[in-house]
């Protein structure tokens, strides 16, 4: 791929990213004008991080992000915030120390104190105006947010959400390392955080011998229910894997950005482009964005990641 | 699978070289055995992996220093050499320290000064000389299985004369002094001139 064509998928994968993170925000509060409706369950944790990482494309992220932490600073998850914050770049770590400040002395929130760092960054906004309102009504996009507020903050609400948003009309099961991978909690913690859903009927387990004996746990929950009890509409579920697919978006436009500053053979691009598809395939096999099929049998180069982001920001755009 | 003469060494070296430029790596390497003769242009033949004898490295002057490869190979110049193997369908182990060893028991004499250097990107590949090959070749034949040792038929193709047989053999011999070895050395040094005089 020539450079104009890399920086033009760039171009393209930040304008749309900064367009979803914006929806994302407008769902779950903050007042700014967006184009379009947020449909699967925002990540608040996955999208503070995103947004930080964001504000060298995007200033008035800081803005909202920040007016956003003020009100809302109770309904986020600081063990979140350090098991996710590793897997962003270092700056983000740096941009959350300085909002660690915001949520301590404005949020009034001392849970913060453990993310804050003697050297903070600059989050550059621009004066004190209010452009975030506490979490709304119930909608699937604020349901992570709205079952913290019901039930507390923590793995318990998580992971409610999670099998909420990936049970789906089929049923689908989810085992424990499959929840600890999307949610971000060590495996033990949501195994015990699961059994006390099951056992307190918030969420079901297969009847099967298997089950019974332990071998093989394996947990959903009845949107129709959730649904009906949240007083949601039932068609709009949806887990969204933002964490993995914005991790990708990240390492994407970091890359691009990489290939103007060094000397890269089309090999060493396909190479490079290649890896950045292995790493990040769970960004395009969640939800089947991409078939699995054509992605095992594809040639994974240069031309195949520009085929499939595109794909991925269509999916953004119209489903996500 | 095999690397098909010059050509299929060069490309595999040159990947190797553009992956490590990509990364900002650069490495010098210097390569013995099948690999060597065919960038020489001395055989066409295929080789399964290439040798690494020694890496290089600049002293305070500037120039470039031969010492014994590290092992294993940097993470950056395996991972390097482990997609080039997937991609081209090699044994994940083509480029490996193999004659590392015979650092113990020492090199050609003054092989350093007669290294041919080629820029592959960010790997610099040194072929030790025709005449330092007749050595390594001459050791590898006697320690092999006859006259119709891919080594044997190397060393034909160096077409030494007879004083570098005689050197390369005084070499030999000191890098292994058993009686043994003795013998068949004779034998082979006297196969490499019967087959130099043979009519072709």
């Amino acid at each position: 791929m020539p450079a104009t064509s890399a920086t033009d998928l760039a171009s393209e994968v930040r304008d749309a990213s900064l367009q979803y993170l914006w929806r994302q925000w407008q769902a779950i509060g903050a007042t700014v004008t967006g184009t379009g409706q947020a449909n699967a369950i925002v990540d608040p944790e996955v999208l503070i991080l995103t947004s930080l990482w964001m504000l060298d494309f995007e200033q008035r992220l800081a803005d909202v992000t920040i007016s956003w932490v003020r009100i809302n600073s109770s309904l986020l998850s600081i063990q979140r915030f350090h098991n996710l914050c590793d897997e962003f770049p270092k700056v983000v770590s740096d941009r959350l120390s300085s909002l660690a400040t915001v949520g301590m002395e404005e949020g009034k929130d001392l849970r913060w104190k453990s993310l804050r760092k003697r050297q903070v960054a600059d989050l550059g906004t621009r004066g004190n105006k209010v452009r975030a309102v506490e979490v709304g009504s119930p909608s699937w996009a604020t349901l992570f947010l709205q079952l913290r507020r019901g039930i507390g903050v923590g793995a318990k609400a998580d992971v409610l959400t999670f099998l909420i948003g990936t049970s789906g009309h089929q049923g689908d099961w989810s085992n424990v390392a499959m929840i600890a991978e999307a949610t971000s909690y060590t495996p033990a913690a949501v195994r015990r955080v699961a059994d006390d859903l099951a056992a307190a009927r918030f969420i079901r387990v297969p009847s099967t011998a298997d089950s019974d004996r332990g071998v093989q746990r394996m947990y959903n929950a009845d949107p129709k229910v959730w649904a009906q009890l949240l007083q949601v509409g039932v068609a709009q579920t949806g887990w969204g894997y933002w964490r993995e697919r914005f991790l990708f978006i990240i390492d994407l436009l970091t890359w691009i950005q990489s290939l103007s500053e060094r000397e890269v053979s089309s090999y060493a691009r396909d190479v490079e482009a290649r890896e950045l598809l292995t790493k990040h395939n769970a960004a395009f096999l969640r939800d089947r964005v991409v078939d699995p099929i054509d992605f095992s049998g594809a040639e994974l180069g240069m031309t195949y990641l520009e085929t499939v982001t595109r794909t991925l920001l269509n999916w953004l755009t119209n489903r996500g | 699978m095999s690397l098909e003469g010059a050509e299929g060494v060069g490309r595999a070296l040159q990947r190797v070289g553009e992956l490590l430029q990509a990364r900002g790596e650069r490495f010098h390497i210097v390569v013995i055995g099948g690999a060597a003769v065919n960038l020489l242009g001395i055989v066409s033949r295929a080789t399964t992996d290439v040798d690494i004898l020694a890496f290089a490295r600049s002293n305070a002057s500037g120039s470039l220093r031969l010492v014994p490869p590290d092992e294993p190979l940097p993470q950056t110049l395996l991972d390097a050499s482990r997609t080039v193997a997937t991609d081209l369908n090699l044994d994940p182990n083509w480029l490996n320290t193999g004659p590392a060893g015979q650092w113990k028991s020492g090199l050609p004499p003054g092989l350093e000064t007669r290294v041919h250097w080629t820029e592959y990107s960010g790997l610099v590949v040194g072929l030790v000389d025709r005449y330092d090959l007749i050595f390594f070749k001459l050791y590898a034949a006697v320690d092999d299985t006859g006259p119709k040792s891919v080594h044997f038929q190397d060393l034909i193709a160096l077409t030494p004369s007879d004083e570098e047989l005689v050197e390369a053999g005084r070499w030999v011999r000191q890098q292994d002094p058993s009686p043994a070895i003795a013998d068949t050395l004779t034998q082979v040094m006297n196969y490499a001139r019967d087959f130099r005089h043979r009519p072709r």
